[in-house]
């Protein structure tokens, strides 16, 4: 058992996964550094978030 | 730390509403998605996450899924999205999250997300799953009955 009383072998269960292709993202250390004040974003920005919407139909 | 104000975490059910036209929370979750890309609210998300609405989308191959899996992974980096990695310390607080909450139906990828909403200050989430509401989470769409609505601050 680990110290919160979770079983070894449950915490095997779950260690499916390597994280290390998205270990570059950025922690958001600009949280304390006004990251409410939102930037603004272009056209070309906008344009990338609306190309996933309603991509696929299943 | 205060709470970020602009900015909503995006779960696997809010990615798979917004990619899929036949998902029952398409509409809203799109026209949630887009007015928060308008306002430039920053989009977070994590690696189990995105692994998750990656691997639905590459499921459904033949219709489309794959592209579509593209296409998500494209966009799913800084600074259109943040991608949080599930660290070692975030998954054993997300496990413990797990079977301390017994009456909840709570996945241990949603218990790891709540641990990465919470470090990171996050108090919007754009899903319909009421696990973070049972969290003390505000969602971004809301089932209501079989519909499902918009919920924008």
């Amino acid at each position: 058992m680990n110290g919160d009383g979770t079983s070894d072998a449950a915490m095997e269960q779950i260690r499916v996964l390597d994280c290390a292709y998205f270990a570059s993202s950025p922690l958001p250390v600009e949280d304390s550094a006004g990251a409410n004040a939102p930037d603004t974003r272009s056209e070309e920005d906008l344009a990338r978030y609306e190309r996933i919407i309603g991509i696929v139909e299943f | 730390m205060s709470l970020l104000l602009h900015a909503a975490f995006v779960d696997s059910h809010g990615w798979m509403a917004i990619v899929n036209r036949r998902d029952q929370c398409h509409e809203a979750a799109s026209e949630a998605y887009r007015e928060l890309a308008k306002r430039s609210w920053k989009f977070y998300t994590s690696s189990w996450t995105m692994y998750d609405a990656l691997s639905h989308l590459k499921e459904r191959a033949k219709s489309g899924g794959y592209e579509a899996a593209r296409a998500l992974d494209e966009l799913a980096r800084p600074p259109a999205v943040i991608v949080m990695p599930v660290t070692k310390e975030i998954e054993r607080r997300a496990v413990a999250r797990f079977w301390r909450m017994p009456d909840k139906a709570w996945s241990i990828t949603s218990c790891a997300n709540m641990e990465i909403m919470q470090d990171a200050s996050l108090q919007y989430v754009l899903s319909a799953s009421a696990s973070y509401r049972e969290a003390g989470y505000v969602s971004l769409i809301r089932l209501v009955g079989a519909a499902c609505e918009a919920a924008v601050p």
